[in-house]
């Protein structure tokens, strides 16, 4: 016998589907969009560590930071009060490299057994026109030759980073602390993901400090 | 038919979809889980590189501590463009700690291994073969700087690290260093004389502060001595500020990339004289208020001339004290040198109240006389000698060490006269009298007041003795003292022995003959050093010699008559020449009388500050010889380099490195109430018995040739009476420290400062080759 399907059937059957992909829709969706948030805090986190270590990385080489650049501060609180856009939100360090081949005995009067690099972090806004961010970090370089000249036609300057929220060094005093040594990075990082439905906002916000190591070349 | 199959065939399609919906998923789930696995990869990775760094580091910091330990440790040889050479014989000193799971493996030859925590490290470590900077004459560049490589591992990653140390030996390089705040700030109010201070660098931990004399405790006063600095290289502050309370004459040396400069160092602070201080005894103890150790006062230097010159904290060239091994110096002692226990310090030793814990004017001392080319010294230097002295009580030393030496006492050392500066006996005569014969030739270009330094000619003496080829004036000598180095003024026999002893002589020649004559042939170095009496007999000699006595009396009238006699039978028996070798045979002997009697006759006197003892008036008459007109403030004559006549001034030539922490009154800034470790020649001096003032403030001179480097590390007695009359100071670096012995057994005191890194990832099979 030849059984039909009524429409009460279909009707039924669609309405079930409709649930069913619905539902799937919905669970789909919203995995896309639980890994689309996990990516991108992961991918600016990355990108945050991957300055971080860069700067510390630069750091670690440095024989000395600037006493002055960045500038110190009593407390956190102070710290907090930094403008990104301040002039002396600044890292300048310099690297010295010994060259040990040479015999003393020939140099010249003027002249020293080490070259010099000196390094400064700067961050600037990255639309002139805006009145505060989204900030680009630059590192700029500037040799010094062994009569301790400065080399300006090696000058170089890079954007390290673009689209900063937020990015101060500072130093803490700290009176139980040898007086130099700590000195302190503060790093936000925002994005906006403007793609989807509604607009989202990832941050990463990290406060790291860095031994300062050795001196000037004596 | 075929719709049935139609519907048949529609019936599985729920299970394909269901199965289309399990890949689906599957591919999701598979997709989270390796998403998720490779930031756990990525995050243990991470974990390990920092851990590897950390260990690579710790390898790092172990060798420093090996090298403090034993500045001669290495493992191989570099070559001069950092690569590794030859395995050298290695030792170890560091102890296992099972806490930190911190091991060493032992090994005799090669790299430097062990475990930390989890982790293993490998270092190789070796002095860089650079040659020595001929530009810079404080520090030997041959024996600054060492090439470390250390590899952290944990699991299979691994991180090494590269870095160039710089040695440091504060007491071969600096003239002053001080632990804590060095002060430059010496005299007497109201007095015009100016200490001086050339050479090399001035280092202190907290902070620096240079002045002339201002305040008297905490209150303003007439000001006084002033301070200057010439042939400096560099002052420096680790970790504090550079405080100059008035303009400072500083002349600076040329350096490798620096012209000399000659300046003022400009006023930068005035001190608070209403500071904050933790208590009141703390304010007149040495401690300097809480204003001078967190300022940090600009340097005036408009012309950018001086900031590779003057550098304070924010240069960061930080060299903190550190502990001496004391242990090891026993030990040294004890196998090849000279071990003094605390029952061999049994000599009385006189000293102002306060010194001995138990009250009193005295304490127990071994005094180690090394001798003059006066006069004999009681310290006999055994076989073999590894030149290093130790003892557990105080020591007293004066003369002229024999050879390089190392002085160690767990306690005080006196300095209780000229110390560590000879001349050369067998010096060119040059047609006349051997310059050197009585002593080191002290000849100034004007005067000893006006000049920092001796003339070219004598600085040559001294800046040669590096040289063992030549006639060394000084030997390398280190003295170490636990608590305090005293410099000890009191006794003029000692302080001015080279300078008395030819005036003297004089003194008897013109007796003997008369000024001119005496003059000629005793004080000029042209002359032949013998005198022709014009006396009849020796019965007239005899009363010449007694009418010496009655100026520069002994206060011993049989040894008068006595010495008087041994000149009447030269007479008699030989005729009226007294050549140069009988001459100063018997005028030694009247010396060696004076310094006998010293001890018992020195408090004789006729007014309480006019001593009756000949010694003390020799020292008058001699200062008024070399001045226009008498009395303490008549200038001084222009000194002449071809006679035997020098201005009375101690000379203690050496590396003093004390211990202790202030514990005298002493009042921070420009002050005149500032204590420092010296005794003598005072009127609290006169008043304990302990020895007469012989020279009125600012009158002597006190030169320090050398380093004088305070760590400030341990308690030690406070002192609570006893001064000294201020002399006029001269400290001065010494230029051939870096380059004089540094035998295995001198243990210099050595500290380290990175100069460069880098640090990458390398292979498992680096590590397993390294």
């Amino acid at each position: 016998m030849r059984r039909g399907v009524t429409i009460v059937e279909i009707m039924m059957v669609l309405i079930l589907m409709t649930l069913v992909l619905g539902a799937l829709y919905r669970i789909f969706s919203s995995a896309q969009r639980g890994a689309q948030e996990v990516m991108s805090n992961q991918i600016i986190n990355d990108d945050v560590l991957r300055l971080v270590n860069k700067i510390t990385d630069d750091l670690r080489e440095a024989n000395f930071i600037d006493e002055h650049l960045p500038p110190t501060f009593n407390d956190e609180t102070q710290a907090r009060n930094f403008a990104v856009l301040d002039p002396k939100n600044q890292l300048m360090f310099n690297k010295v490299k010994y060259d040990f081949t040479k015999d003393p005995a020939t140099l010249a009067p003027d002249q020293v057994n080490y070259t010099q690099l000196r390094v400064v972090y700067s961050v600037k806004k990255m639309d002139p026109g805006q009145a505060t961010g989204p900030y680009a970090l630059f590192r700029e370089t500037l040799p010094f030759d062994d009569r301790r000249k400065a080399v300006p036609a090696d000058k170089t300057k890079v954007e390290v980073m673009n689209n900063i929220d937020h990015l101060v060094f500072y130093r803490l005093k700290n009176p139980r602390a040898p007086r130099h040594g700590n000195l302190y990075l503060h790093l936000r990082m925002t994005r906006l993901d403007r793609a989807g439905p509604t607009t989202e906002k990832f941050t990463v916000d990290i406060t790291t400090s860095v031994k300062e190591r050795g001196g000037e070349p004596e | 038919m075929n719709t049935i199959s139609t519907l048949a065939r529609s019936r599985g399609s729920a299970t394909l979809v269901a199965l289309g919906m399990g890949i689906v998923l599957l591919i999701v789930i598979a997709g989270v889980r390796s998403f998720t696995s490779y930031r756990i990869q990525n995050t243990i990775i991470e974990s390990r590189n920092l851990k590897a760094l950390a260990i690579a580091e710790a390898g790092l910091a172990f060798v420093i501590s090996e090298l403090a330990n034993n500045y001669n440790f290495l493992t191989h040889k570099v070559n001069p463009n950092l690569t590794w050479a030859t395995a050298e014989d290695t030792s170890q000193t560091l102890k296992p700690d099972s806490t930190f799971n911190f091991t060493i493996r032992p090994a005799t030859k090669g790299t430097y291994s062990g475990t930390f925590g989890d982790g293993e490290f490998k270092v190789r470590c070796g002095p860089i073969p650079y040659k020595d900077d001929p530009r810079t004459l404080n520090i030997n560049e041959a024996k600054a700087f060492y090439y470390v490589e250390s590899m952290g591992k944990i699991g299979d990653t691994v991180r090494i690290v590269r870095a160039v140390v710089q040695r440091r030996f504060p007491a071969r390089e600096f003239l002053m260093y001080d632990g804590g705040f060095l002060s430059l700030v010496y005299g007497t109010p109201g007095l015009n004389n100016v200490n001086k201070f050339s050479t090399g660098h001035l280092y202190g931990h907290l902070g620096i502060e240079i002045g002339r004399i201002l305040n008297t405790r905490q209150s303003p006063c007439t000001p006084g001595t002033n301070q200057e600095l010439y042939d400096m290289n560099s002052i420096i502050s680790g970790d504090g500020g550079i405080f100059l309370y008035n303009d400072i004459k500083a002349q600076f040396r040329a350096r490798p990339g620096l012209p000399a400069l000659d300046t003022y160092l400009r006023k930068n602070a005035d001190f608070p004289l209403n500071g904050t201080y933790v208590s009141d005894d703390a304010r007149r103890n040495g401690s300097y208020p809480a204003e001078l150790l967190e300022a940090d006062p600009p340097i005036h230097d408009p012309d950018k001339v001086l900031a590779d010159r003057v550098k304070d904290k924010s240069a960061h060239v930080s060299i903190p004290p550190k502990p001496l091994p004391f242990e090891m110096y026993k030990k040294q002692a004890t196998q090849g040198g000279i071990y003094l226990p605390s029952s061999a310090c049994n000599q009385d030793y006189p000293v102002t109240q306060g010194w001995p814990s138990s009250g009193g004017n005295k304490i127990k001392v071994k005094v180690l006389d090394f001798g003059t080319q006066l006069r004999q010294g009681n310290v006999t230097i055994p076989a073999n000698f590894n030149g290093v002295i130790f003892s557990d009580g105080p020591l007293v030393i004066k003369g002229n060490p024999p050879r390089e030496v190392k002085i160690v006492s767990r306690k005080d050392i006196f300095v209780a006269g000229d110390f560590n500066q000879a001349g050369d006996p067998n010096a060119a005569a040059g047609g006349g009298q051997n310059p050197q014969r009585y002593g080191f030739p002290q000849n100034y270009d004007d005067n000893a007041m006006k000049n920092e330094d001796y003339t070219a000619a004598s600085r040559a003496l001294l800046n040669d003795d590096h040289d063992p080829t030549k006639f060394q004036h000084h030997k390398s000598a280190t003295i170490v003292a636990h608590d305090r180095i005293v410099f000890d003024y009191r006794s003029p026999v000692d302080c001015f022995e080279n300078e008395l002893y030819p005036y003297m002589k004089y003194k008897i020649a013109e007796k003997l003959k008369d000024e001119a004559s005496a003059r000629n042939s005793i004080l000029k170095i042209s002359g032949t050093g013998g005198i022709q009496t014009n006396a009849s007999e020796g019965a007239v000699v005899k009363n010449r010699i007694a009418s010496f006595f009655e100026e520069f009396p002994l206060l011993d009238s049989s040894a008068e008559t006595a010495l008087a006699d041994k000149f009447a039978q030269h007479r008699d028996n030989s005729g009226t020449i007294y050549n140069d070798a009988d001459f100063d045979r018997l005028c030694k002997d009247v010396w060696k009388k004076y310094v006998e009697l010293y001890e018992s006759k020195k408090m004789e006197r006729t007014s309480p500050s006019e001593g009756k003892f000949g010694v003390y008036k020799l020292l008058k008459a001699l200062r008024n010889e070399l001045r226009n007109g008498t009395g303490p403030n008549a200038p001084l004559k222009p000194d002449k380099s071809d006679d035997f006549l020098f201005y009375p001034e101690m000379t203690t030539n050496g590396m003093f490195i004390s211990c202790g922490k202030r514990n005298r009154e002493f009042y921070a800034g420009p002050d005149y109430i500032k204590l420092y470790d010296e005794i003598g020649s005072d009127e609290t001096c006169v008043t304990t018995g302990v020895g007469l003032k012989h020279s009125d403030r600012g009158e002597m001179i006190h030169r320090m040739f050398g380093s004088e480097i305070r760590l400030e590390l341990y308690s030690i007695p406070r002192i609570t009476g006893g001064s000294y009359t201020e002399p006029t100071r001269r400290k001065l670096y010494d230029e051939s420290l870096p380059r004089m012995t540094t035998d295995t057994g001198s243990l210099d005191y050595a500290a380290f400062r990175l100069v460069s890194w880098r640090d990458e990832r390398v292979s498992l099979d680096a590590f397993n080759g390294f």
